[in-house]
């Protein structure tokens, strides 16, 4: 199958090329002042017109975040100014559902990336968001009259308040982590999900993130609720512009998976090297649920990232497919977190790193056995690949047992580019490098055949063209 | 029986075989084409964490088998870590815990390869098997690699008795508890036969009785 | 369609950084010939093959490959196979993730420096595949993936077909090979040699493969060189009296 022009172009830029770390020049709606305070907080609620109990969250979560410390692990926080960013900067009005509505500067943005087609071509839905608003949202007719809600979250905060009472900020509390709180302070845009009981959406359902403004601050809040029976694939991707100073993404997304649905979670990671990119991701699945997180990184200067999935009722499944590449000055800190809280759960996390160049990329997970998980089985699988004797490879898998009838299995290596391997692929003639390249992509297929295949092919062709880099 | 100094050294060119069977810190520092095979047999907890650190100087060779036997409550909260500073060293070392009663394992194995440590050889894995609802496992193998030209990997496993061995042995004849017992023997075991001077060994599975 | 081509190896010196291994090698193949080096093990015979292809972990010290008068022995290992040399490995490597079908598209491309469409080239490789007694299954994965050491073989014959060199290596093409897939890999060998006329080295210890496959040149390797050649009947000579008559006892 050929992929359209226009396609190649979204995915290119969903997932980076920095030759289009371009700028757009727009005429911001509101732009909030820098300090982060009450008065910021309560500002960003009254432009959203909240129910007064999320003010009061914010407001708490505010106090959270000030109180908490930075983690003592994990990648290097030490130069995140908070005093510099903006937290809030809204482009347009409101959300628009047709792109003709959209501001045209932001319009011409995202028809550069190609966004419109994709959605023409392969989604079942499609949201942009612009700086810290979600510019355009739309969902497909036949979605909508199954009763499938696809929104931003500040629209079904004010439409669908029931969901949010229910589960907004129980699965992270914003007292979970110190980003967390900031997230759960000045969160703004995302995306909320709500799938009917045995409703199964065929199509994936995408969002794009965008932060155009420097020393932007981005905290989109995201919560997805599959009902029983139902089930659902949403992909998500990041780009933004370059520039030297830094900017800081600390999302939130909140999953809950009900008693048989499957939820399959994508993200597409390839922000600028200037950004941070810090974001709690969680999932509580119950009784035979199903929960999927495919987690590729490949951009920032430093992400630190560990789904997590709760395994909380019998018979419970979950899995992580996790790609990192860290390349020069690039730190990925990434891995998945698996909570067996209920027995007969079972889990399976395969992470695959690269790191070349300088860049350091770190595998952190934990698999946690409480009391009474009886009989559940864990596999997880590390494999790093350093491709030169500058770059760093580090894993730090925990496993905390508390029940004995378990069979947790935990296996990590470390390698460079075989020799053997490069000798047989030589020998029929490919050239060092292109063997290198499709070495690297061979050792990164498991996870990428995770991905709808117009993405896997594109995911391809870009390590291809991060290894022209990498082999001299 | 060898209560262990805080710091050894084993000397250039020598081969050492030491046995231990108290938690306690140490230092161990291996020199240039030295040999170290030590063998930790631990019964006794400790009240605190204790580490153990190995440095291997150029091709050197270092093999570690420890058997915990964690019975009561006694709690073995232990560090590894494998320096592999010099080129050309191997570190091979294996984890055995066996844990009754409300015993406790917290162990952090760690494998640390810097830029100077090229051609290095390391490989860490524990096995645990949890005998009562009250004991637990916390284990954490970690690796840190800053050069390209290594071979590292550890692994984890936790579980129970396999339960095709207990049926094989159960229909040539064996009770359960000769079957469990059998079998407990073998896992802790295995990895004794690497050994090779039978003194070495000798004096290993005396201290081995459960 | 055929072309005379020569390889030659003149007093060829090779070895690891311990040791010498191919000590004063010499051999000329021209296309159209079959030759069949046999030995002991340990004598070089597969290092010979691993050396004319350029594998990093042997040193040349001395001597030259001409192929059609060109020096090739100092060129990369690729560039060595797009001037037509060909190997097929004694024990060939996994390369998981990297799916068979694409990897060899791209090798006959860039050797053929022909660009032929996928569906042309999946023809092509599933006649073969049909030649070989190979699955769709054993073609559809990675390189060698969970195959056996058979299957691995066959796979290596197939690469061969499709690649069509000027000068084919096999390094003991015939073990791990049951009656049946002997049979299929070496009428296979037999066809793309009838087809482009190439030259064949083979290198085996066993006589199994030449029950099919007829020799024109026989020649005994020893300590890293040729000891004795000789035609045909030498094969059988080998096989009624051993090595003791031709090798001196160390």
């Amino acid at each position: 199958m050929t992929v359209s022009r226009h396609t190649k172009r979204l995915i290119n830029t969903t997932f980076g090329d920095y030759k289009f770390g371009f700028k757009s020049a727009v005429n911001n709606y509101f732009v909030s002042h820098k300090h982060l305070d009450d008065t910021l907080v309560k500002e960003i609620s009254d432009q959203k017109k909240e129910p007064s109990w999320m003010t009061d969250f914010r407001l708490k979560s505010l106090d959270i975040f000030n109180r908490k410390s930075l983690p003592a692990w994990g990648g290097n926080l030490s130069r995140i100014n908070f005093n510099t960013l903006h937290y809030y900067i809204k482009p347009q009005d409101s959300t628009k559902t047709v792109w003709n509505k959209v501001d045209p500067n932001i319009k011409e943005a995202f028809d550069t990336l190609g966004i419109r087609e994709a959605e023409k071509e392969f989604l079942g839905g499609l949201g942009a968001q612009f700086d810290s608003e979600v510019v355009y949202k739309s969902v497909q007719d036949a979605l909508k009259e199954k009763g499938v809600i696809f929104d931003s979250t500040d629209n079904a905060l004010r439409e669908h308040p029931e969901f949010f009472k229910e589960y907004f900020g129980k699965i992270v509390p914003a007292n979970d982590n110190k980003f967390a709180a900031l997230n759960s302070a000045v969160w703004s845009g995302g995306t909320f999900i709500y799938v009917p009981k045995g409703v199964h959406i065929d199509l994936p359902l995408q969002s794009y993130f965008r932060m155009n403004t420097e020393n932007m601050g981005q905290f989109e809040r995201t919560l997805i609720i599959a009902d029983e029976g139902s089930s659902v694939h949403y992909i998500e991707g990041c780009t933004a512009p370059i520039y030297s100073s830094n900017s800081l993404h600390a999302a939130v997304v909140e999953i809950v998976a009900k008693k048989n649905a499957k939820v399959k979670y994508t993200t597409l990671q390839d922000w600028a090297h200037n950004i941070y990119n810090l974001v709690t991701k969680r999932a509580f699945v119950y009784e035979n649920g199903e929960m999927i997180w495919v987690d590729c990184n490949m951009g920032s200067q430093l992400t630190m990232k560990y789904p997590a999935i709760y395994l909380l009722g019998e018979g419970a499944k979950g899995e992580v497919h996790s790609l990192a590449v860290a390349s020069k000055n690039q730190h990925q800190d990434a891995g998945a977190k698996i909570i067996h809280g209920a027995p007969n759960t079972s889990s399976l996390v395969s992470s695959k790193s690269i790191s070349k160049e300088g860049g350091r990329s770190s595998y952190r997970g934990l698999v946690k056995v409480n009391k009474g998980a009886k009989n559940i089985k864990s596999k997880i699988s590390c494999d790093a690949l350093i491709l030169d004797d500058i770059s760093r490879s580090d894993t730090y898998p925990l496993m905390k047992i508390d029940e004995e009838n378990v069979l947790v299995a935990h296996e990590a290596k470390v390698s460079k580019i075989g020799e053997e391997e490069l000798f047989y692929l030589m020998s029929r003639g490919i050239s060092e490098q292109e063997a290198s390249s499709m070495i690297v992509n061979g050792f990164a297929e498991p996870i990428i055949k995770h991905l709808p295949m117009e993405y896997a092919i594109e995911l391809n062709r870009l390590l291809e063209l991060e290894m022209t880099g990498a082999v001299g | 029986m060898q209560k262990l100094q805080s710091n050894i050294t084993v000397k250039e060119n020598f081969k050492k075989n030491i046995i231990i069977n108290t938690l306690d810190n140490t230092d161990i520092y291996l020199s240039k084409n030295s040999e170290l095979n030590i063998v930790g047999i631990f019964k006794k907890g400790a009240n605190n964490t204790k580490n153990f650190n190995f440095y291997l100087e150029n091709n050197s060779k270092l093999n570690i088998l420890i058997i915990i036997l964690g019975t009561k409550n006694n709690k073995f909260t232990f560090t590894t870590t494998s320096h592999h500073i010099g080129k050309n060293t191997t570190s091979i070392c294996t984890i055995k815990s066996v844990m009754f009663d409300e015993s406790t394992v917290d162990y952090k194995g760690n494998i640390k390869i810097p830029k100077t440590g090229e051609n290095s050889n390391s490989h860490l894995i524990h096995k645990s098997l949890l005998f009562s609802n009250k004991a637990s496992i916390n284990t954490l193998p970690s690796l840190e690699i800053e050069n390209d030209k290594v071979k590292a990997g550890h692994s984890a496993s936790i579980g129970k008795l396999d339960e095709d061995m207990m049926f094989y042995l159960q229909n040539r004849g064996l009770d359960t508890s000769s079957a469990k017992n059998l079998l407990l023997k073998g896992f802790l075991e295995e990895d004794i036969e690497n050994f090779e001077t039978k003194d070495f060994l000798h004096l290993i599975k005396k201290q081995l009785i459960i | 369609m055929t072309t005379k081509n020569t390889l030659e190896i003149k007093n060829l010196y090779a070895g690891i950084p311990a040791k010498k291994i191919i000590k004063n090698f010499s051999l000329k193949v021209n296309s159209g010939e079959i030759h069949v080096i046999m030995g002991r093990n340990g004598c070089g015979k597969s290092t010979l093959l691993n050396v004319l292809m350029g594998h990093p972990k042997y040193k040349t010290e001395k001597g030259s490959v001409l192929l059609n008068k060109k020096n090739i022995l100092k060129l990369s290992t690729n560039e060595k196979a797009c001037e037509g040399l060909f190997m097929s490995f004694q024990h060939p490597i996994e390369i998981p993730g990297v799916p068979l079908t694409t990897f060899l598209r791209t090798a006959k491309n860039t050797i053929t420096k022909k660009h032929s469409s996928p569906s042309d080239f999946l023809k092509e490789i599933k006649s073969y595949a049909k030649l070989l007694k190979m699955t769709d299954a054993e073609i559809e994965r990675s390189i060698n993936h969970g195959l056996s050491g058979g299957e691995k073989k066959k796979s290596e014959i197939l690469q061969m077909a499709i690649l069509k060199p000027k000068f084919a290596l096999l390094d003991e093409i015939d073990s791990g090979l049951d009656i049946d897939a002997l049979k299929a890999v070496a009428s296979t060998i037999k066809e793309i040699f009838k087809k482009t006329k190439m030259g064949l080295l083979i290198i085996t210890h066993y006589q199994r493969i030449l029950n099919y496959i007829t020799p024109d040149f026989v020649h005994i390797m020893d300590d890293g060189k040729i000891i004795k050649s000789g035609k045909e009947t030498l094969a059988h000579e080998l096989e009624k009296h051993g090595y003791d008559k031709y090798i001196s006892k160390k």
